[in-house]
């Protein structure tokens, strides 16, 4: 765990420590030809192979001391992605962002990871699953399925 | 032609979906004075939706009539921002928290949420969910490709219709047989992942069924959900 001021913001954020000791984190602004944006895991750190020296990954989760911290101890087995669901009651529809998780992929033959989520309802804790058939970690959650490696940059 | 979009943030009757018997419904009627539907004697679907972008202005979605009959009623349209990592599914719940369904119960009448349509009963719909659902293909592929329906029949549907666990259509095709939209107990799958940053949809019907055994109530419509997992 990585105890750090309190966050701020009402969502989680990823974090990543590179080799070279410079930290990318999910808030910096990157421009491309459609402008400014917010960094992307595929677009920016997959496609420029930063994904490859990302020696640790952070989920700095809102409102608690503590975040989620896992070390690399393999290249290219670090992951995260976000959970929403896109709801219509029959009065109001909205989008309600569900979780974060940030992964290590544990075992590179049967695609066995270990994680810290950020759960809009259960706050931070660890989760085990696996990348090509990952679980569902609480009611309202559907079985999420495989994940796409090649969009997380994963190589197994 | 698709001419309307039901988008996120409504309130006070903006942004539903309604359902109402035959020439039930106007395109200025308020939420509020929606007319609500007699329950059947006997399982038959509810015949009419709208759609209403404001209180008081909605359109008629012409080709729901609660049957197989036409296609192209409705679709999640989704922008070019995201880059998905898995493929999305959808269903239904009884309301915003998503609670687990329970097959078969019917809560105490007068009911207000959706739970009394989403769990079903074992005499109407061997516990399935009131509410069915088809979706066509796998909405956009890891290519870029847009899966677009043409128009006329999508598969079989009936009071009865559903398939415990996830089912997902083929590409480019409709479901042969309805799913009933029952939380993540009965649900559908896309098969495939959507290509990263690139706007498209992901088309369905809808079909929402009611029986002599179905709860009675006041705003006992469910929440229809499309979960998507991104970076």
């Amino acid at each position: 765990m990585l105890i750090t001021p309190l966050s701020l913001r009402p969502h989680s954020y990823w974090e990543v420590a590179l080799t070279s000791g410079r930290v990318i984190k999910e808030l910096d602004m990157v421009k491309d030809d459609r402008g400014k944006r917010q960094i992307d895991w595929t677009l920016d750190l997959c496609s420029t192979g930063d994904l490859k020296r990302v020696k640790e990954i952070r989920l700095i989760c809102p409102g608690i001391l503590t975040h989620g911290v896992i070390k690399l101890t393999e290249s290219q087995t670090a992951f995260q992605f976000k959970n929403s669901s896109a709801v219509h009651d029959g009065q109001h529809q909205y989008r309600i962002l569900e979780a974060q998780v940030i992964g290590r992929v544990t075992d590179k033959v049967t695609g066995q990871c270990d994680c810290f989520i950020w759960d809009r309802t259960l706050g931070l804790f660890k989760y085990t699953s696996n990348v090509m058939k990952f679980g569902a970690w609480r009611q309202g959650i559907a079985p999420i399925g495989e994940l796409s490696l090649s969009v997380l940059g994963l190589s197994l | 032609m698709w001419t309307n979009a039901i988008t996120p943030s409504g309130s006070g009757g903006a942004e539903e979906l309604r359902f109402c018997a035959s020439g039930g419904g106007t395109t200025t009627t308020p939420s509020a004075s929606w007319p609500g539907v007699q329950r059947p004697a006997s399982v038959q679907v509810i015949p009419e939706c709208w759609g209403f972008t404001t209180n008081i202005l909605g359109a008629k979605v012409n080709t729901y009539d609660g049957t197989n009959a036409s296609a192209r009623q409705f679709r999640w349209d989704f922008d070019n921002l995201g880059t998905p990592v898995s493929p999305m599914q959808m269903s239904a719940f009884a309301t915003t928290a998503l609670p687990t369904p329970v097959p078969g119960t019917q809560p105490s009448s007068p009911s207000s949420d959706g739970s009394g349509i989403v769990n079903g009963h074992a005499t109407d719909t061997s516990s399935k969910s009131y509410m069915k659902g088809n979706a066509y293909g796998v909405g956009l592929t890891g290519a870029g490709a847009q899966q677009t329906p043409s128009a006329g029949t999508t598969g079989t549907v009936t009071a009865t219709s559903g398939t415990t666990g996830s089912v997902t259509p083929g590409a480019s095709a409709w479901l042969a047989n309805w799913q009933d939209l029952q939380g993540w107990t009965d649900y559908i799958l896309s098969g495939a992942t959507a290509q990263a940053t690139t706007a498209g949809f992901w088309y369905f019907c809808l079909s929402l069924w009611s029986g002599p055994n179905l709860c009675l109530g006041t705003n006992i419509g469910p929440v229809i959900v499309n979960q998507y997992n991104f970076t």
